[in-house]
């Protein structure tokens, strides 16, 4: 019996197993950040604070899967010379729609992002899943296959911006844990504010995600 | 299996640059007037909360326009001359170099006079009188930080000198160190209750190692160049402003 292939449909309910492993690989096994290793970069500059990561995370879960709905559905009539240029367009338009749309709605995320909004048409991890996965899928997995990235993406992003500002700055979300200051006790760790330490941060955060789980660790 | 007819590659992009451009251009221009009332909302909380006045309340929009309606905002220029609202017309035909016209007074940006030539060039004033009938005054500075420009807001007492609230800002220096500039309050605190001028210069300076004595700040550690853009910044900005304190201390 043709076990392994199980269809969405006769699942029944509205997202299969097949459908829920899109959403869940990229959480750990498939992490763009941590296993695939892509979109470092904005990593660096957004994980001072957890506010600004929060912020980043959904602006990428929305510009993901939204990019990938839309390339899957237009994957077949796009000419092949064209073919990442088209993706780049749509990439920047919808980034362009977050910046108009974050200054509008919530114009203080948007003016503590600045520039950061506008290198996620830069992130890897958006033309990478449109490659990957998006121009040669259904639209209902393009979008999943979005969203399980973007969230994949995201908690990493948060849980790393958590320990940066925690030791950096001795806060979480502006609320002051650690106490500095000329009345506090906790010394904050400068080294933690500079993009340099997401480096090694994310790096920890590879070590753990691969202690925890061996079957991650590359055999080659 | 028959070849996949591909559309013809000139028809595709015309297709689908025109799509993409009626979307932002539809969106853009139902939500830009909202982007421009935030910066607008933004700007106006940036100048009250130099005022320290602890009535004012800044949490929602409708205290800010309160706080705000006890704000009397004058233009003027380094030889004196003192433009108001009423004034808009010929503040809009001094726009010289390219420099952007206003709508309305509240829109005068020092970004923007900087295209001007530096006889047109005005500088905002902005007037508070609090409920016990102490006034305030708030002008605005603009200098180069490490990567970019830094501005800021300082307000002074009615003596013209003494610093009583301050407010940075900057394009885009490195956070928790130029940044800090912005975020420290403790950075800010510091300039409560220094004085600018000794008597006809600009003397606040912003120092490496503390030094005692009303002109003096200390900097930040690792912010060296944007400290001395600090400093640079009240030189040159507050020395925009002499002439006009001038005639006001005469005045009184």
């Amino acid at each position: 019996m043709a076990d392994t292939i199980v269809d969405s449909k006769k699942q029944g309910g509205l997202l299969g197993k097949e459908d829920m492993k899109l959403l869940k690989d990229p959480l750990h096994s498939n992490n763009p950040l941590t296993i695939q290793v892509l979109g470092i970069c904005s990593a660096l500059a957004v994980t001072g604070s957890v506010s600004k990561s929060l912020v980043m995370a959904v602006a990428l879960i929305f510009v993901c899967a939204a990019s990938s709905l839309i390339i899957s559905l237009l994957r077949n009539s796009i000419p092949s010379s064209i073919r990442m240029i088209v993706q780049l367009l749509v990439i920047a338009g919808l980034v362009q729609i977050v910046e108009i749309v974050l200054g509008a709605f919530a114009y203080t995320a948007y003016v503590e992002l600045s520039v950061f909004i506008g290198l996620i048409i830069t992130n890897c991890i958006v033309m990478g899943r449109l490659e990957a996965f998006a121009m040669g899928n259904n639209p209902k997995q393009a979008f999943l296959d979005g969203i399980g990235n973007g969230l994949g993406y995201g908690w990493i992003l948060v849980a790393m911006a958590v320990v940066r500002e925690l030791f950096g700055k001795g806060t979480f979300m502006g609320w002051t844990i650690l106490p500095t200051g000329p009345d506090g006790w906790y010394v904050a760790n400068n080294l933690m504010v500079l993009p340099a330490s997401s480096l090694f941060v994310i790096g920890i955060f590879i070590w753990i995600q691969r202690a925890v789980d061996p079957e991650l660790v590359d055999k080659s | 299996m028959g070849e996949k007819k591909e559309m013809n590659v000139y028809a595709y992009v015309f297709m689908i640059t025109s799509v993409t451009a009626l979307v932002l251009s539809l969106l853009y221009t139902s939500l830009n007037p909202i982007f421009e009332a935030n910066r607008a909302e933004a700007k106006k909380v940036a100048i009250l909360s130099c005022i320290p006045d602890s009535t004012i309340v800044l949490e929602d929009p409708e205290s800010v326009k309160t706080a705000y309606d006890s704000v009397k905002m004058i233009a003027i220029t380094t030889s004196g001359q003192i433009y108001t609202k009423k004034d808009l017309d010929k503040i809009n035909e001094m726009a010289t170099g390219g420099a952007k016209k206003y709508g309305e007074l509240a829109e005068l940006d020092l970004a923007n006079e900087e295209k001007r030539t530096e006889e047109n060039r005005l500088y905002p004033v902005y007037e508070y009188k609090a409920s016990n009938g102490k006034k305030t005054y708030v002008v605005a500075i603009r200098g180069n930080g490490l990567w970019d420009k830094i501005w800021g807001y300082i307000a002074l007492e009615e003596d013209l000198n003494t610093i009583s609230g301050i407010y940075f800002d900057h394009k885009n220096e490195t956070p928790g160190l130029g940044a800090e500039i912005k975020d420290s309050d403790a950075f800010k605190k510091q300039f409560i209750g220094k004085k600018v001028f000794e008597k006809d210069n600009v003397a606040l300076t912003v120092l490496k190692r503390p030094k005692k004595g009303e002109h003096y700040v200390t900097g930040i550690s690792g912010a060296t160049i944007t400290c001395d853009g600090v400093t640079a910044m009240f030189a040159k900005g507050m020395s925009k402003y002499e002439t006009y304190f001038d005639q006001l201390k005469n005045k009184k």
